[in-house]
């Protein structure tokens, strides 16, 4: 098992509420992209802070770019501290976002995201239609060079007779 | 996906209607057969492939900090 299917096992395990977001929710909806960063958007709660600290904690979490001997543990209270973190586990790079830019936080991610069975896992993930826009939000170089695949992912998708598989 | 599917999908991807986003899209350079390979597989195995694509260059990097240490 990957990395990052390690990482959705546990969150997903340790019942986490969270949406895939970014090039991963893209490439599991069939798109060419690839990236280090596996992208989760949160519930900012307590009891979620809890459960994401639980599941992630075996996996070393700390802050990317700062020396792993000056990094603060993180955990719990960090979550409340704070909205968005770009992690370097054990597992790899994980981006726990509560907020996204265009786009909001859970509850309006959740709205339209899709459910998807990765075989004994299954999570949610962001819809096209949200990455596109928060994509279009971020607004920088990278994110529009991936436009162009993902507005057409999104086009071919809609002329699937399953469009969820 | 069925053979008939994947024609029609690929039919549209070859002949995208004037102005769409297929059409912008290869404009663009987009790999759309690597999008119609990537819709064969189920949701579980695009991540499982990006995944272990994405977990090889981290041993490749780690392998050449450790080299060059």
């Amino acid at each position: 098992m990957s990395g990052v299917e390690k990482l959705l096992k546990a969150l997903v395990d340790n019942q986490v509420k969270f949406i895939v977001v970014g090039a991963y929710a893209a490439i599991m909806q069939g798109s060419t992209l690839r990236t280090d960063d596996l992208d989760i958007c949160y519930e900012r709660t307590p009891d979620n802070y809890k459960r994401i600290a639980f599941a992630i904690g075996p996996f070393k979490p700390r802050l990317r770019g700062i020396p792993e001997n000056l990094a603060a543990p993180f955990d719990e209270h960090s979550l409340a501290h704070g909205t968005n973190f770009t992690l370097m586990t054990d597992l790899g790079s994980l981006d726990l976002l509560g907020e996204m830019s265009g786009v909001g936080g859970y509850r309006q991610i959740v709205a339209d995201a899709k459910v998807i069975n990765l075989g004994g896992v299954t999570c949610q993930v962001a819809s096209l239609d949200t990455i596109i826009r928060s994509k279009e939000a971020a607004n920088r170089p990278k994110d529009h060079a991936t436009l162009p695949e993902l507005r057409a992912l999104r086009l071919i998708q809609g002329k699937k007779e399953d469009p969820n598989g | 996906m069925t053979r008939e599917e994947e024609n029609r999908l690929r039919h549209l991807i070859e002949n995208p209607p004037e102005g769409s986003d297929i059409a912008e899209a290869k404009k663009f350079g987009v790999d759309l057969y690597g999008i119609l390979e990537n819709l064969k597989l189920t949701p579980a195995e695009r991540l499982r492939r990006a995944a272990e694509e994405t977990d090889f260059v981290r041993r490749l990097r780690k392998n050449q900090d450790k080299a060059s240490s």
